[in-house]
């Protein structure tokens, strides 16, 4: 993947005339040459604004761009004009050799959010008649909606944006603006470090990382997005799975039944071991549901046999009644008291709850302490027996309380808790089950009274029926008997439906577990590995190249999980090495990822663009090195771009034959068409 | 009875060894974790600036979510000062004390501001998100910053 710029030109109108200021990019090295002061950011800066990219220097809406495009420009008499107003044309090419011209308004006239874009060479050669469309840039959309600029542009570099995890929890494209402080480095704040300007609201996770993942091609990137995927579809079967389990309980639970081996998350292996039984609450006795049903068969067989007279069973009722009316005191009495049993266990699993979350909490702040423990500036606070650095006094274990007692390490009150933890969840699962099984008991009973009541009130009718008429207890029996198996068949049959469902489900979850297991394995793969070392092994010959000497260039390393220069496993922070050899390091490394492009397919544009190098009074000796390791671009067909306040004859010296584009401006870059 | 005294006495009599077992503590009251919540709090202050009031307002929202919740219904204009009774706490002046101490915050013309070493822990707490992440975001639900006056007119209660 490439993007090369062509030309980029900025156009001031003020009351005196235009001014306008113009770069032309070729292949390999281009310089922009001009004194300080003179406009060379502004050019350099207004084709970064023309592809929109600004937003990677912070959220502002103001265009980063001098006054001299925005309100007074100087002409080359030194008089200021106000400006009426200003844009720039920038014009691009990618692999394909298709050209995309962008021309952004600056001030005045059209909205800045607005870019016009011509389908050709309009800049280089504004005589076709190309196809034009405006897209929107710097609003919400721009890099995911169809007409938003950065949609475009990835489209035109070919590029597929993988979405990437925010900090609140969501996902949004990898941003132009995150990419872009890895190809271009602007002059005021990018040199103060590797990718020193990143747009950290845009609130992307990690983005440092991300980038370079994206533009070093490696696979961690999309491995981070395939995991996400999976992590998804296994969240759908976890939906599913408790959809037909909650479907089924729910079953259970009206016929006042209990479950057992029926796992509420999806099970890797079905079906499980026991097997998922039901049982139902029959004269106060848990039975499993097919005991349950051929017992109610039997029952009604037997209310079925023979359909007796009243009379014929008069004495019979009523010694029947006088045990059902016993039976429903002794239900009664049961019901109140699962009923209290419940409320307590409730409260009990509530209280439970309660001390979880407080352990909880406790648990994370003392995760964060151990961690703030290893942070330089507090670590005194963590160390026994450490005295405060001002005063001198003893350093307190505990802000609170006294001294006589030793306090426990953060690493040994955090195992504690861990372990508390372990024994407030066991205990939580443990009520949790005793609770469901008293609310169930209370169903059980509730049913079972209710029948009770039924038959009471058959048999009190009987009692008062015309003695030749049948008996109307034992036909309501009969009819209540047919709904309870009816009842409690319907639940079998749920089973087995059951069974069915979540058999696939359980396959499904296994080979999705293996395969989340597989992507989140520790470590790179070997294809990155390779990547990587051949990153850090561009980057150590080219430190070599430009004279970095704060420490051996050859013990340095890119760390394999921030990507950061590190040596003997510790980051190198600016603070550490000297500051020009920090500018060295982001030299070496951008310079460093665009050639890792050479020899490995990656999404690199292929393209850098370094504002003022030289900082730092930097040695030419180390200028050369650069500027003749960057003319390498061109045999690549690659592109790299420098901006310089360096004379221009020292410019031809330190590239000695190196081949190069030059725009050397002598006076000031943006000028009327007869100054200057 | 006279055996039992006895023999009470005799297993008395050998010398006991008594070892100071180390007892666990809140990790509230844990000085590394306090101090650094402190520099969070002054950078939620308008100019990372912050009276001690602010300070301890503050620190009451962060100690739990109902309490965060009710200074930033106050701070909405959505209950009145006299609902959000902010409690204060005596391990918060220890935990400052410390933190001036160490050089992460400065008490000036009775302000608390952060110094450059303050500065730069908040830059880390910054980068490294799931530290203190619950207090950054009870902080982050709080309309920010903190102005003084709408402290002023909340009741603190506690020693001080």
């Amino acid at each position: 993947m490439k993007l090369s710029l062509i030309a980029s030109e900025v156009v001031v109108v003020a009351e005196h005339g235009r001014f306008s200021g113009r770069a032309d990019f070729g292949q390999g090295l281009s310089f922009i040459r001009a004194e300080n002061n003179m406009g060379k950011t502004t050019l350099l800066m207004s084709a970064l604004y023309a592809m929109g990219l600004e937003g990677m220097l912070g959220p502002g809406a103001q265009a980063p761009l001098k006054p001299a495009v925005q309100s007074e420009i100087q002409d080359e008499n030194g008089a200021e004009h106000p400006v009426i107003e200003s844009w720039v044309m920038t014009e691009l090419e990618n692999e394909r050799g298709d050209r995309l011209a962008l021309r952004r308004q600056i001030t005045g006239g059209a909205d800045p959010r607005l870019v016009n874009s011509w389908e050709g060479p309009a800049l280089t050669d504004p005589s076709g008649g190309y196809e034009s469309r405006d897209f929107y840039v710097r609003m919400g959309g721009a890099a995911r909606r169809e007409a938003g600029l950065h949609h475009r542009l990835a489209d035109f570099l070919g590029w597929d944006q993988p979405e990437v995890a925010t900090w609140d929890g969501g996902t949004v494209p990898l941003y132009m603006e995150i990419l872009a402080p890895l190809v271009f480095v602007e002059q005021t704040k990018g040199w103060g470090g590797i990718a020193a300007v990143m747009p950290r609201y845009l609130r992307v996770r990690d983005p440092e990382r991300r980038a370079v993942e994206f533009l070093g091609g490696l696979s961690a990137l999309t491995r981070a997005r395939d995991r996400e995927l999976i992590a998804s579809q296994l969240g759908e079967v976890k939906a599913d799975w408790r959809a037909a389990v909650e479907g089924f309980t729910a079953r259970v639970n009206e016929i006042g039944g209990t479950y057992q081996s029926l796992p509420k998350d999806p099970a890797a292996d079905w079906p499980p071991s026991p097997p998922v039984s039901v049982r139902v609450l029959m004269e106060d006795q848990w039975t499993p549901l097919d005991d349950a049903v051929e017992n109610l068969r039997a029952q009604l067989e037997e209310a079925s046999r023979e359909l007796p007279l009243v009379e014929q069973v008069a004495d019979k009722t009523a010694e029947e009644l006088r045990q059902a009316e016993e039976r429903l005191g002794r239900l009664a009495a049961q019901l109140a008291a699962a009923n209290r049993d419940v409320a307590e266990q409730r409260g009990e699993f509530n209280a439970l709850n309660d001390r979880i979350q407080a352990i909880e909490e406790d648990r994370q702040r003392y995760q964060d302490a151990i961690r703030l423990s290893e942070l330089g500036s507090v670590q005194a606070l963590a160390v026994a027996d450490s005295r405060c650095p001002t005063c001198d006094q003893h350093l307190p274990d505990t802000l609170l309380g006294n001294n006589f007692r030793p306090v426990m390490t953060l690493e040994e009150n955090k195992a504690l808790l861990d372990e508390e933890r372990q024994t407030f969840v066991a205990m939580r699962t443990d009520a949790e089950g005793v609770l469901h099984a008293s609310a169930q008991r209370v169903v059980g009973l509730r049913r079972e009274l209710d029948d009770a009541r039924a038959e009471v009130r058959g048999l009190k009718a009987t009692l008062t029926q015309n003695a030749k008429a049948p008996s109307r207890a034992i036909i309501e029996k009969q009819v209540r008997l047919a709904q309870r198996i009816e009842q409690l068949d319907s639940v079998l049959d749920l089973l087995v439906e059951l069974d069915s469902t979540l058999g696939p489900l359980a396959e499904r979850n296994r080979h999705l577990q293996a395969e989340f297991k597989r992507l989140s394995g520790e470590g790179i793969t070997s294809e990155d590995e390779t990547r990587l070392r051949t990153f850090e092994e561009s980057i150590r010959e080219q430190l070599n190249l430009y004279g970095f000497t704060s420490v051996p260039f050859s013990e340095i390393e890119i760390a394999r999980d921030s990507y950061l220069p590190q040596r003997s496993g510790q980051t190198l922070l600016s603070k550490d090495i000297s500051a020009s050899d920090n500018v060295r390091l982001v030299w070496a490394y951008l310079t460093g990822l665009l050639e890792l492009a050479r020899q490995f397919p990656t999404p690199h544009p292929g393209l850098v663009v370094f504002d003022e190098p030289g900082q730092q009074d930097i040695s030419d000796d180390s200028l050369r090195g650069l500027f003749q390791r960057l003319a390498e671009t061109a045999g690549h067909g690659q592109q790299a771009i420098v901006a310089t306040s360096k004379p221009s004859n020292k410019v031809t010296e330190l590239l000695g034959t190196s081949p190069a584009k030059r725009n050397d401006f002598s006076g000031h870059v943006l000028h009327t068409k007869n100054g200057d | 009875m006279a055996t039992a005294e006895r023999e009470l006495d005799e297993a008395l009599d050998r010398p006991f060894l008594f070892r100071d077992r180390p007892t666990s503590a809140p990790s509230d009251l844990r000085p590394v974790w306090r101090v650094p919540v402190i520099v969070l709090l002054v950078s939620q202050c308008r100019g990372e600036k912050a009276t001690h009031e602010q300070l301890h307002v503050l620190n009451w929202a962060v100690r739990s979510a109902g309490s965060a919740e009710l200074l930033g219904e106050y701070l909405a204009g959505n209950i009145p000062p006299e609902r959000a009774i902010v409690r204060m706490e005596p391990a918060l002046d220890r935990a400052a004390a410390l933190a001036r101490g160490i050089g992460l915050v400065a008490w000036k013309d009775r302000y608390w501001t952060l110094t450059d070493s303050g500065r730069k822990l908040l830059e880390t707490l910054g980068t490294e998100e799931s530290l203190l992440a619950r207090e950054k975001e009870l902080l982050n639900g709080l309309p920010k910053p903190l102005t003084q006056s709408a402290v002023a007119a909340l009741r603190l209660r506690g020693s001080r």
